[in-house]
């Protein structure tokens, strides 16, 4: 008996897994900004010449300020991987917090509020391929 | 909510290598369960915090709960020996709550399943002047 190999749909559900990985990552990416600029915060008010700006409470995610955190944070989709990251100086100290500073978690609630979905995410492209 | 820190602190007070490392604040060590520590505590000092992540899990006839918790270890930068310091008490709080035995940690209206503990990573301070360590626990809790 011999066994035949179909080497197209090997292959397509290999870039269809690669799609919802794309997929899983924009996710988990657009969670951190909406958890930036789309929730409220409660911290202490400034004042900066004419703009107010309300920092995040302890606990909060961070408040967006000057753009540079949320510049600097960037995804990135390797083979079968995603990657979110924070590339800025004062990423670690914000996300795990210091002695005299409680953390604004938010990468790390971002993955935790997509948690659940990402599994679907990922095997919906695939099971697309498988439906054909 | 199930709030491990209390618990987290209390047995942390017990690890008597780790204890000796630590200064005293008030009448205990100073291990705080709440940031911004105190202004007079002195180093080397301990915070046991909630991390982010975890989730929920079915057991069979009850839910579990994956719940991360970070313990930081901080100390002044002053003297090389300060940093073997804090790396020796990260790793004596690694060491201890690992595979430890979850009987010996305080428990009301919820059941710890069991507890590993990362490896000690260096963690972020407020200045070059401090230098920290964390460990991440993470706790399988039935309730």
């Amino acid at each position: 008996m011999a066994v035949k190999w179909n080497t197209n749909l090997v292959n397509s559900i290999h870039s269809a897994a690669q799609d919802g990985i794309v997929d899983a990552t924009d996710a988990v990416y657009e969670e951190t900004l909406r958890l930036v600029l789309n929730t409220p915060k409660s911290g202490r008010i400034y004042k900066r010449g004419n703009r107010v700006h309300q920092a995040s409470a302890p606990n909060e995610s961070f408040a967006n300020d000057t753009g540079n955190a949320l510049r600097n944070t960037k995804k990135k989709e390797m083979k079968l991987v995603g990657e979110i990251s924070a590339d800025y100086e004062y990423a670690l100290a914000l996300e795990l917090g210091t002695q005299k500073m409680a953390p604004r978690p938010t990468l790390g609630r971002a993955l935790e509020n997509k948690t659940k979905e990402l599994p679907k995410i990922v095997s919906k492209p695939i099971q697309e391929i498988l439906k054909r | 909510m199930i709030d491990l820190s209390v618990s987290i602190r209390k047995y942390l007070l017990t690890i008597t290598g780790f204890t000796d490392i630590i200064s005293d604040y008030n009448t205990s060590k100073a291990i705080f369960n709440f940031r911004p520590v105190p202004e007079d505590a002195q180093y080397p000092m301990s915070v046991v915090q909630p991390a982010s992540g975890g989730g929920d899990n079915d057991f069979l006839n009850c839910f579990k709960r994956s719940i991360p918790y970070h313990v930081f270890v901080y100390n002044k930068n002053s003297e090389p020996y300060d940093l073997i310091k804090i790396d020796e008490a990260a790793n004596l709080v690694a060491r201890s709550f690992h595979r430890m035995d979850v009987t010996k940690l305080e428990q009301s209206g919820f059941k710890i399943v069991s507890v590993t503990a990362s490896n000690p990573f260096p963690a972020p301070a407020d200045d070059n002047e401090t230098v920290a360590r964390a460990i991440t626990l993470n706790f399988e809790v039935k309730y």
